[in-house]
Parts: C-alpha cells; structure tokens; sequence
C-alpha cells in the first residue's frame, strides 16, 4: 500500500468514526488535514456511504451497469438519494464479517433468499418494513420474508451438445448421469446450488420429493461421475467450456443460457426439465448507512415491473413481480425462469432446507469432488 | 587420481552451508539512537501487521469456542488432511521441476556470450512480470482439449484422443512450475556465477571426464544455489491460489482455497484460521530447519 493510500485509509477510518458519532466534526477535519487528504475526496468511497446514497453490494461484471442503469439512476431520480456500487462480493462470510466489524458500508445486499432465514436469525440483517416494500406484488408468499425480499430469481438448469446427441437428447438428470448413453466431459457448479438436487433426481427421486436432500446419495451420484467433470464456479466459465465444446453437458445459470447458445450458435442447447428455480434475495445489513426509510424505499422501487424487466434484459436474472414476467418479450420467453411454462418444469428450491443446512451441505459437497 | 580433486569443492560446498553468526559484539546501548530512529516503523508494523496476525491466531482457538477443538481437525478431518496432501504433492512437484528447469536455464546462461545472456535474462524476467491471471489463462487456452498443442499432436498422429492437460492436477503443476521458474533462475544463477570456473578446468586437467568434473565438482559447488531456489519455491508454492482454482478444474483444491473457502463460503473463520496458523507454521519451521544448514540471509539476498 502506497502512503498515499494508507493515508486515504485513515481518513477513511475517522470518516466511520465521524458518522457514527464517535468523532467530532473538528477531530475529523484535522485528521483529513494531518492526511493531506480533502474530506470531500473521501465521497464516493465505501466508507462514505452516507445517508443520502444507497450502496448496493453485487459480484461485479455486467451487474454493476445493470443494477446502476436498471435500478440506480431513475432511484436517484425519482428520490434524490444517490445510489452507489461495492462489486466486491457479499459472501455469506463478508456479510458476517461487516456487521460485526461495526463498519457497515453497504445498504443493500444482492445474495440470496436462504440468506434471509440464515443470517436473519442469527441477527445480521434489518427486517423488512412491508409497509414501504409491496408483499402483494411478490409471485410466492415465500418471497417476502422477514429478513429479506425475493427480487430475482435464478436458474440451475441443464444445456447439452446437440450435435452430439442431436438424435436422442437427454431428457434430464438421468441421462447427465449416463456416461454410457451420453459418453463426454460434464460440468458442475461448484457451490452446489442445483446440483444437490440433479443428484436427488438422478438416483431415482421424483422431482418435487427431493427434499430434504439426501446428501449421502448426493455424495454417492457426484462420486459416480466426478472423475469426467468440471466443476465452475463462476457464470463464465460453462459459457467457456461450451464455447469450446470442451464438455459434452453442463449445469449453468439460466441467465448465461442465452449467451451460451448465442456464443455457441446453437449448438448447445437449454432445457429446464429437473433444474432448480431459486430466488435470489435482497438482504440488508443490520446498521446499513443509509438508514431504513431509504433502503426500504429503494427496494420498493425495484418492485416496478418494468425495472424487472429491464434488468432481465440486461442480465438474464428472472423478474419476480408477475406482472413483470408477463412483460417478456416473446422470444425472450424461453431463457426466462419465472415464465410459467419454464416454471413447471423445474425444481421448486425450499429455502428452509438451504438456512439449516446449505454450509454443512456445501461443506461435505466440496470436500467429496476434491478427493 | 580423480578422487584427488573430491575434497576441495565439496570442502567449498559445505563452507558456504555453514551458519555464519555476526553482529554479536554490539550492544543495545550503542544501538539506541537506531532503534529510535526505527521505532515508528516498528510500531506500524505491530499494529498493522503482527497484531493481525495474532489475531488470526487467536480467532483459530477461540472460533466456534475456546479450546483446541480446530487443531483437533488436522489429525481427525480427512478434508483437512487431503488438502494439506494435495498441496504437500503439488508443492513438492512444483519445486523439483522448476529447479531442474531453473538449473538448465542458469547453465546455459553461464555458457553463452554476454549478448545471449541479457536475452535469456530478458525472457525469464518477461513472464515473470505478467499478471498470474494471464498467466493462467494462457495454460488454459494452450492447453484444453481442442487447443493448439493438442490438435498438433492429434494432426501430426502422436496421440489418438486429445490430451487431459487441463483442469486437473496435472494442469495446475504445470501453471505452478511456468510461474516459478524464474524464481528458480534467479538464486541459482546468482550462485553459478559464484563458482570459479578454473576448477572445472583443473578437473579437467587431472583428467576427470566431462561429466565426471560436472557431477564431482560442479554439481556439489551449486548446491547451496540448489537448495536456496528450492526452498523459495516451495515455499511460495504453497500459498498458490489463481492458479490452481483455474487450472484445477474445480477439483485441486490446496491450502490458499481451502482457506478462502472456509472464511467467505461456509464462514467457518476458526478453521480456516486454523489453516493458515498452520501454514505459517509450516514455512517458520521450515526456515529454523534449514537455516541450520544454510545461510539464508546469503542465500534470499539480504547481505
């Protein structure tokens, strides 16, 4: 770290300080001047996030223009509060990391929706004033929690080599599983969202029975095939592999299916039969800077169906407002998870299962496909 | 006759492996105004940098409670022990490779012209200043199964099935070793040209084959370069985090990821502290062990 940053740094530090009330005005200014570095020159950064800019934390990539343009800019319009990005990540870890610290930055968390149950109970987040944030404009009464808010939804869902198996595709899990039938490199996703529940299915279990997922046959259907996958564990690396046509069959996020096919010219295929739809949830950290009203508001505001849909065109997330997914275009129909023929056809994730037992699942999950 | 000619260089070997103690007869008394001058740094230090640490350290016996319940896991979790295998064989791998690798390149670099030399020197230095990311990627795309190498070697008839080159073990050591090597390069060219080359030629002269006055006289006289390189790679190795967890196929997990995955995804913060508490143990240990031997602040150019 350069001087200059580290200066920076403790300007930012007495920043906090200063907002939570444990520095004086006077204090402040003269560490920033004992610095060199002007107060007005510590807006904008993390530790700044004041009460009038709401900061949403997302993983980077397209994400930060998406949520900025789809959601940010007419917020900041219409309210007058600014809105600002953290791409750096809100891992379950860094979330708890954050509010016990005592220095929360962010406003608004884009994780998801197990989370609010997870991290709620164990007092991290603020709860949702449904007197602001609309519970009738949700498609489940699941999506409006407590803790947090369904405002997306992802898929989990399979794509296949259709010059490959364009004769006979395979139907689903089953047949992912069946290296003789479908011989080639598969890949998995490697924090098991989706997968625990191809596993349940490709041992014998009927869709809507896979909970409570039994992860001894999980562990036992990932041992089978582990030796011939790949296991991704960010959205461009599927895109990669079937790029390339380095695997034969993948899981990837329904949002990347798209781009997948595009990218390949159609040569890999979606199909949803079996995949999980999972909502992503919008948490917010317990102490967020900008204050309740102004958090609430902003997740209001992502309630507008055209925002949704919007967003789905610039990121492929599914809209959770029916209204919203009614407003899909045609064509784009197909890669959306919430549209209600696609629905159907998959898994439906039970976010209680995930609160209680997503770590230990993970956990176990990841130490079998590194073995 | 040769054997004649055994003692000296090996004489000189263990000379430069010898311990070398200095600095005792100063006191702290005539150093006071140095360490006052100094201070400030050391208070930065203490707070930034070993106060963290002992913090970490503390995090790895007090989370989830106190006790010693996370040390526990190293002998009774196969998670745990898997992964310190896997890195252990990695590193390992890694180390020998880029040192053989390392040694050939310093070889030649002493038998060529000055001209040559700075190329060569330039073409270790090149990748050694590109992004590890980059790095990595290239592999990835040389690589994979319908990359370049291996339609080469399907077109020219050599294999019959592309090559699983990639997104293994195998893919990860070979990420690893391309990353190392000019750490390899640098501590055993520094040593070689340390060598007075008058004794291979007196080797010579008493009539020891080539070979015979490399692996008799030579050799030995570069092992202190040998050794040094090694431990700096292996050593670096084993915090190796990118490019495993691109070059690895999901499935090489070693002790860096292991970590990361324990902190940010399953948030178990004691157990991954747990890791790195033991890592850092590792590599002190490692340092004690062999500074016994060797002389380090030589050997990793602090004198």
């Amino acid at each position: 770290m350069s001087v200059k940053a580290y200066l920076k740094d403790v300007a930012e530090m007495a920043a906090g300080e200063f907002k939570s009330g444990r520095l004086s005005r006077r204090d402040f200014m003269t560490i920033c001047a004992a610095a060199g570095v002007s107060p007005l020159l510590l807006r904008g950064s993390p530790a700044s996030a004041a009460a009038n800019e709401v900061v949403m934390w997302n993983w980077g990539g397209d994400a930060v223009a998406c949520h900025s343009d789809v959601f940010g800019k007419p917020f900041t319009e219409e309210t007058g509060v600014g809105f600002a990005i953290d791409s750096s990540g809100p891992s379950e870890g860094s979330i708890k990391a954050m509010v016990e610290s005592g220095n929360v930055t962010a406003d608004v968390c884009d994780g998801d929706l197990f989370q609010a149950e997870s991290l709620g109970s164990q007092g991290f987040l603020e709860p949702i004033d449904y007197s602001v944030v609309k519970k009738e404009l949700f498609r489940n009464p699941d999506d409006a929690k407590e803790f947090g808010v369904a405002m997306v939804y992802y898929g989990y869902c399979l794509m296949y080599d259709s010059e490959k198996f364009g004769a006979n595709p395979p139907t689903g899990w089953a047949d992912f599983w069946d290296l003789e039938k479908f011989p080639g490199k598969r890949t998995l996703y490697k924090w098991g969202n989706g997968v625990f529940e191809a596993a349940m299915q490709a041992d014998g279990v009927p869709m809507d029975q896979v909970y409570p997922i039994d992860m001894d046959r999980v562990l036992k259907k990932v041992r089978e095939i582990k030796s011939e996958t790949v296991f991704w564990g960010s959205g461009a690396e599927p895109q990669q592999l079937f790029q390339n046509a380095e695997v034969a069959m993948g899981m990837i996020y329904s949002n990347r299916a798209l781009l997948a096919e595009r990218d390949t010219k159609g040569r890999f295929k979606l199909i949803w039969n079996g995949g999980l739809s999972q909502a992503g949830g919008y948490i917010v950290p317990k102490g967020n800077p900008a204050g309740r009203e102004n958090v609430m508001k902003f997740l209001a505001s992502c309630q507008v169906p055209e925002k949704q849909v919007n967003l789905f065109k610039c990121l492929g997330q599914a809209p959770s407002n029916p209204a919203a997914v009614d407003m899909v275009p045609p064509e784009l129909k197909r890669y959306n998870s919430t549209d209600p023929e696609n629905y159907a056809l998959q898994v439906h994730a039970d976010n209680h299962w995930y609160a209680q037992n997503y770590e230990a699942a993970l956990e176990a999950y990841l130490n079998e496909i590194a073995s | 006759m040769t054997d004649s000619v055994q003692p000296s260089p090996t004489g000189a070997a263990v000379a430069a492996l010898r311990p070398v103690r200095s600095g005792a007869g100063r006191t702290w008394r005539s150093q006071g105004p140095y360490w006052a001058i100094l201070s400030p740094l050391l208070i930065i230090l203490a707070m930034f940098y070993f106060a963290p640490i002992l913090e970490v350290l503390w995090l790895s016996f007090s989370d989830p409670e106190l006790g010693f319940g996370n040390y526990e896991r190293i002998v009774t979790s196969d998670a745990v022990l898997r992964v310190f295998g896997t890195t252990a064989r990695i590193c390992a791998a890694t180390t020998v490779l880029a040192v053989l690798i390392g040694y050939l390149i310093a070889y030649a670099m002493m038998h060529v012209g000055p001209r040559h030399r700075t190329w060569m020197l330039a073409f270790v230095l090149i990748p050694f200043w590109i992004s590890v990311l980059v790095r990595a990627f290239a592999w990835l795309v040389l690589l994979r199964t319908d990359g370049p190498l291996n339609d080469l070697l399907v077109s020219l008839g050599i294999v019959s099935e592309p090559l699983h080159l990639v997104r293994n073990e195998l893919g990860v050591v070979i990420g690893m070793t391309h990353y190392m090597i000019p750490y390899a390069v640098l501590p055993i060219l520094a040593n070689l040209q340390g060598i007075d080359s008058r004794l291979v030629l007196a080797a010579r002269g008493l009539g020891a084959s080539a070979r015979k006055s490399f692996y008799r006289v030579y050799l030995p006289l570069s092992v202190p370069g040998i050794v040094g390189a090694g431990i700096l790679v292996f050593i670096f190795s084993l915090g190796f985090f990118v490019t495993p967890a691109i070059l690895g196929g999901g499935k090489t997990v070693m002790v860096a990821e292991f970590v990361s995955i324990q902190i940010m995804q399953i948030a178990k913060w004691g157990m991954g502290a747990m890791i790195a508490a033991v890592l850092l143990a590792t590599v002190v240990l490692m340092l004690v062990v062999v500074g016994r031997f060797i002389n380090l602040k030589e050997m990793l150019g602090a004198r």
